[in-house]
């Protein structure tokens, strides 16, 4: 098989798994970290996952 | 110092007082803060570590005006200082945010929150809109007349104070909580078996429990929503809860005004107030001018039919710089896009690899990339309108109209939140607190046109719209985009009339909103606004349409057709051409084809994916090495059966308008089905907003046929 094709295809084959977990994602920031990560005027909302430092 | 308790310390303050801006110095988080009230409508946490080592947790919590709730955001803070009375999760010392500028009304708050025992720390914030010194003096007077650990002025969105505060809260627990005597709430003898029972049944301290006993008997919201926390948290105190309303009705019997008490009480507590604020002369050069500033602007901005009309003539304004402003970037972009498209024709040979990195990945992603600059611009404009406090007078605007349509004046600044992003729309229906009225909102909000649609519409437009001016002044290509805008926002009205037609409403509840001053923006929080934003876009360019253009691309692209000189693409005949074809009778009334009923199934991944699904099939049907440009694509393409352009301004409006109305929102559907606690809403909502999309294009093409436009 040609070796470009070989390439073309695992690369097919990690995005499908990759833009379902993107999906879910989308699901995940609405359902429970009441943000839209596919909206480009998205806040910023993480508040527990980032240290702040006096 | 690993290991050691965190220090707490809980933000409380009135809406729009500046929770969040103190909350994001603290911790160097990055919260959203704007010009409005109703910016936080949950708790959030913070963690951090002081200069010493020791580490902090910081809860910022919803603005409130009291401590008995009306809304749920106000419940929230309602239910956490209950919490903290009976000992769970007990701040270590609670930083009472308040607007220097308007002190007397933001100290009711105070007052309440010092009868819990808690070491306070006044945050004196907008400290520089005080028209006067704040003095030593007047800093002790606040400290001694109202019980406060400390008062500190702060200037939060220029990082001023803080060295001092978080020197202050670095002390805390060095020092024993001093509490100072300070005004205790209205003291009736009629109340005192109720008190002993608090202290008893709940250990509440002194001071807490007069205040809380005089919630509990005038306000049976307030009761029940007590006892349904008592009754969360497991505590034995609901047994005896029969005992409670024994007593509560013998008061309630033996004092026939008991439901004027609490206004007799927010009266001492403000007569108190007003003593400590005459005692150190705050306020004895009011910042009248300042104010009297504000409301001259708003006698024009807020003016029956002026202000509406400056309301119009603004959103054309800001429509049209997305056009004619974005039109420089947007080409340097393009051609950042060629010079890579031609480096990979040059570096790789030709072959299926070259084209899924040409065909497949640039062309998809740059398809959506070079709308960069269009988002920036409306993030921006929308960033100066929030923080300037001019959208707080849309909302007051609206209000008349709101409630005439049946809605609440609370609603508009959701809806307005709605115009950048409608989950965070969704979440600030928290502050209504009809439970109707906000489902009504939650529903009808999707209409608003979130800045995810911007690249669909600016696409269309772009392609189809001549770009020629009206009446020598407006461009008719920002007319279209505003019309967009506004079809949205009508429709969510005329919906909002319906709904609340077919859902009965158990109240009618009231709406009082604090107008804030005018505030000249400041454009660095403007500029972080517009880099953040930047940032998430080409990081979600970077992700899902990526992903979904590698996808698209394989299923535009096989399987080959043999032409007798080997296999070559046929996309009408590609999987992806097969799976349009099947959907394409259901959508050809509305004027679209094969291609587009492609892009409206891969849009509900994200809505602009439609922009990057088409780029990738025009540039997998196109032969040449170049990449498309696909608003020339979409102009040129052709129907081979007739000969004529495959799309016209018909299908460009039709398409427009679907997306006004179609739900293709993962996150929204997610958050509806969250904030509902159901899924008959969500799916109420999405089906009703895919028929009134598929009926309103059918509409606009139909009818644009029907009248030549075709």
């Amino acid at each position: 098989m040609d070796f470009q094709l070989i390439i073309v295809l695992a690369i097919v084959l990690l995005a499908v798994p990759y833009a379902w977990s993107q999906i879910r994602a989308g699901w995940k920031s609405g359902d429970s970290n009441h943000h839209c990560d596919h909206c480009p005027a998205n806040p910023e909302t993480d508040s527990s996952d980032r240290k702040g430092r006096f | 110092m690993t290991g050691m308790k965190p220090i707490s310390i809980a933000l409380i303050g009135n809406p729009n007082s500046g929770k969040t801006a103190v909350f994001n110095q603290l911790t160097g988080l990055n919260q959203k803060v704007s010009n409005y009230p109703g910016i936080t409508v949950e708790k959030k946490i913070g963690m951090g570590t002081f200069s010493d080592g020791r580490p902090f947790r910081i809860l910022d919590l919803p603005g409130t005006y009291s401590l008995v709730p009306d809304s749920l955001d106000e419940q929230i803070v309602s239910e956490q200082t209950l919490n903290w009375s009976l000992d769970l999760d007990r701040p270590d010392v609670i930083v009472a945010v308040v607007d220097a500028s308007n002190l007397r009304r933001n100290l009711l708050l105070v007052t309440q929150i010092s009868d819990l025992g808690i070491p306070v720390i006044l945050a004196l914030n907008m400290a520089d809109r005080v028209h006067h010194d704040i003095s030593d003096d007047m800093l002790t007077g606040l400290e001694n007349g109202l019980g406060l650990w400390k008062a500190i002025p702060l200037v939060a969105i220029k990082g001023k104070g803080f060295k001092e505060l978080k020197a202050e809260l670095q002390s805390v627990g060095e020092k024993t909580a001093v509490r100072l005597p300070v005004y205790a709430g209205l003291d009736k003898e009629a109340f005192h078996p109720l008190e002993t029972w608090l202290t008893s049944e709940l250990g509440f301290p002194r001071d807490w429990c007069r205040a809380q006993a005089l919630r509990l008997v005038c306000k049976s919201g307030y009761s029940d929503l007590v006892r349904a926390q008592l009754e969360k948290i497991g505590h034995s105190a609901v047994e005896n809860w029969t005992e409670f309303m024994s007593i509560r009705d013998s008061i309630r019997s033996q004092t026939p005004n008991w439901r004027s008490l609490p206004a007799g009480d927010a009266g001492k507590r403000y007569a108190h107030i007003d003593a400590v604020l005459t005692k150190i002369k705050w306020g004895s050069d009011d910042p009248l001018n300042r104010r009297s500033r504000s409301e001259r602007a708003d006698a024009w901005l807020t003016h029956p039919v002026l202000g509406p009309l400056i309301f119009v003539l603004l959103l054309v304004f800001i429509f049209q710089a997305i056009f004619s402003w974005a039109v420089v970037p947007m080409d340097w972009i393009s051609q950042a896009m060629d010079w890579l498209n031609a480096g990979l024709h040059r570096g790789l040979p030709p072959g299926p690899l070259r084209d899924l990195l040409t065909d497949g990945i640039l062309a998809g992603v740059g398809s959506i990339v070079v709308f960069l600059p269009q988002i920036l611009i409306l993030v921006f404009f929308l960033t100066l309108l929030e923080d300037s406090g001019y959208m707080a007078r849309v909302a007051f605007m609206l209000d008349r109209f709101m409630s005439r349509m049946g809605l609440h004046g609370r609603s508009v600044l959701p809806l307005m939140s709605g115009y950048a992003c409608a989950i965070p729309g969704i979440m600030a229906t928290r502050t209504i607190d009809s439970w109707k009225e906000r489902l009504i909102t939650i529903l009808i909000l999707p209409l608003m046109s979130c800045s995810a649609r911007l690249p669909v519409y600016a696409l269309m437009i772009g392609a189809f719209i001549p770009n020629q001016k009206i009446g020598g002044i407006f461009g008719l290509q920002g007319l279209t985009l505003v019309s967009m805008y506004f079809l949205g926002t009508i429709t969510a009205l005329i919906m909002a009339k319906v709904f609340s037609r077919l859902i009965r409403k158990e109240k009618t509840s009231s709406f009082i909103m604090e107008m804030p001053p005018y505030r000249i923006p400041l454009m660095r929080s403007v500029g972080n606004q517009v880099i953040l934003r930047g940032k998430l876009f080409l990081k979600n360019a970077g992700k899902i349409i990526m992903a979904v253009s590698i996808i698209l691309w394989f299923l535009a692209s096989y399987p080959k057709v043999d032409s007798g000189s080997g296999p070559v693409n046929n996309i009408e005949r590609s999987f992806a051409g097969t799976l349009g074809h099947v959907i394409e009778p259901v959508i050809r009334p509305l004027g679209f084809d094969w291609k587009i009923g492609v892009g409206l199934v891969t849009s509900f991944a994200a809505r602009e994916v439609l922009v990057s699904t088409l780029a990738t099939m025009y540039n997998v049907a196109d032969e040449q090495d170049d990449v498309l440009d696909l608003r020339t694509a979409l102009r040129m393409d052709t129907d081979p059966a007739t000969g004529k352009p495959r799309y016209s301004v018909l299908t460009a409006l039709s398409l427009m308008v679907f997306f006004v109305f179609a739900a293709q929102c993962m996150a929204t559907f997610a958050i509806v089905r969250h904030e509902t606690n159901s899924w008959k809403w969500p799916l109420f909502m999405v089906t009703y907003l895919t028929v009134l999309a598929y009926l309103a294009s059918l509409v606009v093409y139909q009818g644009g046929l029907r009248l030549g436009w075709g």
